[in-house]
């Protein structure tokens, strides 16, 4: 195991604000040591292994709540804000941020971002850079760069926070996110209906998708070998959820089972559990497959019996998670939709790069990027995609 | 740019040979449409560029790309020419890329929820492709029915919808680029993530400073199952205001919120009589959509919230047909300016919706100090301002005095930590005004993408960064 040199640095500094963080990256930057970025360490296993770094920078002592006007729907962040933060204040004030994201009381906004990850409500909300409307960026020589504003709409230039979005860190460190919000629901529910063969449910969720019905996720999961349970989520007042629930429950065909349940927490618990990276031991997925072509690739990855799977047909996104690693590989290999691996353990993630295959010209943009931006590959070295 | 007549002979045999001399057009007066856009001439002004072409394919455009680049001209993206802020504009000649042609809508998938399109689709045209399968494109600027889709990605273009919806940006999952030295690039995908890294948001709003979008891969929804209509009227904008707040505080998401002053209710009644009341000082359109039990809650609470914060009257459309007539007059706002000057400046800004009483305000004063009058209408639910200045070209001096009004309002809206623009762009004419917002610094973040992207500074040159900053300096150190 190489897993060490994701950690062999010689010194943790947390920087206590922005001006802080600014001075350590300038001064990184003047005696040219590199800097390996950690937030909540909820989803470190998300990048190449990448080389050992001169400096730890732990970026939870940004943990300021900047401006926050209910009235506006609108909220600025520092980036070691943990998402537990923001849900307990938007909730005092009858709103809400609705991304999934687990380890909510450890995640942070700014390790969020980096890493882009967002669940299967985005089909109704958007994911986590559509909720972003600013952004301040500590840059390689120190000074802090804003793009954006507090305001919904706003075309001010290029949107460079699109650009720092999933990019972990490559292009400078996130120190601020200005967000939109929005109004609380009454209720959260879903449908789960459960087919013997993954076509089925996945005719029954293209259905939906097609349909005015207005559900906030639409997904498929494997809740044992043969069995598929379709979820689609209904969010809103309790009038609407009822009549919603009953019309998507009429439009699912002939499952074996259905069940109407309730959802508490501000995630989406089943996306949760696929997406967490915190057991070393497991592999964890995640696979470009659009909605439409979902039931043909979980027929695939049906043989792998004790794997978790997850179609988020809403995202075109199929996550498999698993302990048995060899042959969890082999199988999305032979699938050959674009896969990148979250979570990777064991050696041959030595050589892997987990960011997945890019356009041949595309990545070369990237890497024109990385030089502008990154010249001495201070930030994160090594660990992002192609291994920049 | 100067050329020679000998070079520019050269350049336009090369296009021709690409694309067959139909297609490239570099007579004088066949490059008179290509010479300005929906931008106020007086600001951007007239420029013509050494040949416009009308590819169709992402390998012509390439090969045309190769062309400018090997002699060293400026590579322009032009779609239907409706942009606001001159970003067609050829300030310094080359080759302008008209999408004209490539309009075709090459997929859908309604599944999937996407569709292909080439960059000259025209906006409405793909709804109204759509349509018959209960599918839309949500993104709708005011021009939906003449702008195209590339035009769109360029400005990353808005439209009442968007307080629902979202900007264009969120409604797009991949591209496909041509870069100034003629690479073809392509970032996302159909699905939401793809592997590698997507710059797909980067370019969305990069107005053809990057490169030229040759292909879009756009999310569709369904087209929701009903809509609600309302108006009100009320007798000051400040109440006005207060309701749009109060509406969005209740929990309710309204697809569009727009409203109109005085001076405009006054234009349409003396142009088209939408039968909005002559007295009231603001109108207020509340736009619902989604499935009809919803909607008819929504329209019934609404309905008691507007009561509740002083509107004078209140009308519910009831079917498809009164919804239409309540929006005609909306619709026909900017048209209806002609009723009360020959010309009008329209400045697009945004505050943040609870500071739209004091932006109300504000315009109030500036229009009295500079002795002019303003027309409001505008999109109130995410506090994006049209204040349209209305004027008469032919009086001597008044084009200085309206600009400089325009850049007070600018100031005031940054003031109330607001931005310039909401969905027009920045082209050539804000592009100054941005340092209002925006550093050296912020700028030079701005640099380091473009001289990725592109190192030559050849593609739109001149636009989005302000003209005395050096974006090809050396970098910040």
């Amino acid at each position: 195991m190489t897993e060490t040199s994701r950690t062999s640095h010689a010194t943790t500094l947390r920087p206590l604000n922005a001006d802080e963080l600014s001075t350590i990256v300038g001064e990184a930057d003047a005696e040219q040591r590199t800097l390996a970025l950690r937030g909540g360490r909820t989803h470190e296993r998300f990048q190449n292994l990448g080389d050992p770094t001169d400096l730890e920078l732990d970026l939870t002592g940004l943990d300021g709540i900047v401006d926050y006007s209910p009235v506006d729907l609108t909220l600025a962040v520092e980036a070691g804000v943990r998402l537990a933060t923001v849900d307990q204040l938007l909730a005092e004030q009858g709103q809400r941020i609705a991304l999934d994201v687990p380890h909510r009381g450890s995640a942070t906004f700014g390790g969020t971002f980096a890493c882009g990850l967002s669940g299967p409500r985005r089909l109704r909300y958007g994911a986590l850079k559509d909720m972003v409307i600013g952004a301040e960026v500590i840059n390689r020589e120190g000074f802090t760069t804003k793009s954006g504003g507090m305001v919904v709409k706003n075309v001010s230039g290029y949107e460079l926070a699109r650009l720092h979005y999933g990019a972990h860190g490559a292009f400078g460190i996130v120190s601020r996110l200005n967000l939109k919000v929005l109004p609380t629901v009454e209720s959260r529910a879903e449908v789960a209906a459960t087919y013997t063969t993954a076509e089925a449910a996945a005719e029954a969720g293209a259905a939906v998708l097609v349909s005015t019905l207005d559900p906030a996720a639409v997904y498929i999961v494997r809740s044992a070998p043969g069995q598929w349970v379709l979820r689609a989520q209904i969010e809103g007042s309790l009038q609407f959820a009822r009549v919603q629930l009953q019309a998507v429950g009429q439009s699912l065909g002939a499952p074996e089972n259905v069940e109407y349940v309730g959802i508490g927490g501000y995630s989406t618990p089943d996306f949760d559990r696929v997406v967490e990276l915190r057991e070393a031991d497991t592999l964890v997925a995640r696979v470009s497959v659009p909605a439409s072509r979902q039931a043909e690739a979980l027929a695939a990855l049906d043989a792998l019996e004790s794997a978790t799977l997850l179609a988020d047909m809403g995202s075109g996104l199929v996550y498999v998670r698993s302990k048995d690693i060899g042959p969890a590989v082999a199988s999305l290999k032979a699938l050959g939709w674009p896969t990148a691996y979250l979570a990777l353990p064991g050696e041959s993630a030595d050589d892997v790069d987990v960011f997945g295959p890019m356009d041949e010209a595309g990545l070369a943009v990237l890497r024109r990027l990385k030089d502008q931006f990154d010249p001495q590959r201070m930030f994160n070295p090594g660990r992002f995609v192609a291994f920049l | 740019m100067t050329i020679t007549t000998d070079q520019s002979t050269v350049v336009i045999d090369a296009l021709r040979a690409v694309l067959g001399a139909d297609y490239v057009v570099s007579d004088r007066a066949g490059l008179g449409v290509y010479e300005l856009d929906a931008s106020d001439e007086a600001i951007t002004g007239i420029h013509r560029p050494l040949a416009a072409v009308l590819p169709e394919t992402t390998e012509e455009v390439a090969e045309v790309a190769r062309i400018a680049a090997e002699h060293d001209l400026p590579l322009l993206a032009r779609g239907s020419g409706t942009g606001l802020a001159g970003g067609a504009i050829a300030t310094q000649g080359g080759v302008m890329v008209v999408t004209t042609r490539m309009n075709r809508i090459v997929e859908v998938n309604l599944i999937d929820r996407y569709a292909v399109v080439q960059p000259g689709v025209v906006n409405l045209d793909l709804s109204t492709h759509l349509a018959p399968q209960g599918f839309y494109y949500a993104p709708d600027p005011s021009s939906q029915r003449a702008c195209s889709i590339g035009g769109n990605l360029g400005n990353n273009s808005g439209g009442p919808h968007c307080l629902k919806y979202g900007v264009t940006n969120n409604h797009v999952l991949g591209l496909e680029v041509v870069l100034p030295g003629g690479e073809v690039c392509r970032f996302g995908g159909p699905s939401a993530e793809n592997p590698g890294h997507d710059l797909t948001g980067l370019i969305v709003g990069s107005e053809a400073t990057l490169g030229i979008i040759t292909s879009a891969t756009v999310r569709i929804l369904p087209l929701p199952e009903e809509k609600g209509v309302l108006l009100a009227t009320f007798e000051s904008m400040e109440t006005a205001s207060r309701a749009v707040s109060a509406t969005i505080a209740d929990g309710i998401l309204p697809s569009a919120l727009e409203m109109m002053d005085k001076v405009t209710i006054s234009a349409i009644e003396a142009g088209i009589g939408a039968g909005y009341p002559r007295d009231a000082e603001a109108v207020l359109l509340v736009e619902l959509d989604g499935p009809t039990q919803t909607v008819g809650e929504e329209r019934e609470r609404v309905a008691e919230i507007l009561s509740e914060h002083g509107a004078m009257t209140l009308s519910v459309a009831e079917t498809a047909e009164e919804a239409e007539l309540l929006w005609w007059g909306r619709k026909a706002a900017f048209g209806a300016m002609g009723r009360l000057a020959p010309n009008y400046h329209l400045t697009d800004t945004v505050v943040p919706r609870s500071k739209l009483p004091e932006a109300m305000q504000l315009v109030a004063e500036v229009a009295s100090d500079y002795d002019l009058i303003i027309a409001n209408v505008f999109h109130a639910g995410d506090g994006n301002l049209h204040p349209l200045i209305l004027f008469d070209r032919k009086e001597p001096g008044i084009m200085e005095r309206v600009l400089d009004a325009s850049s007070v309002l600018m100031q005031h809206c940054i003031d109330l930590g607001g931005a310039i623009s909401g969905e027009h762009g920045i082209g050539i004419e804000k592009n100054d005004a941005l340092t209002l917002m925006y550093s050296d610094i912020d700028f030079g973040e701005m640099a380091r993408v473009k001289r990725a992207l592109d190192p030559r500074d050849l593609a739109n040159p001149g636009k989005v960064f302000p003209s005395n900053f050096d974006r090809f300096g050396e970098p910040l150190d």
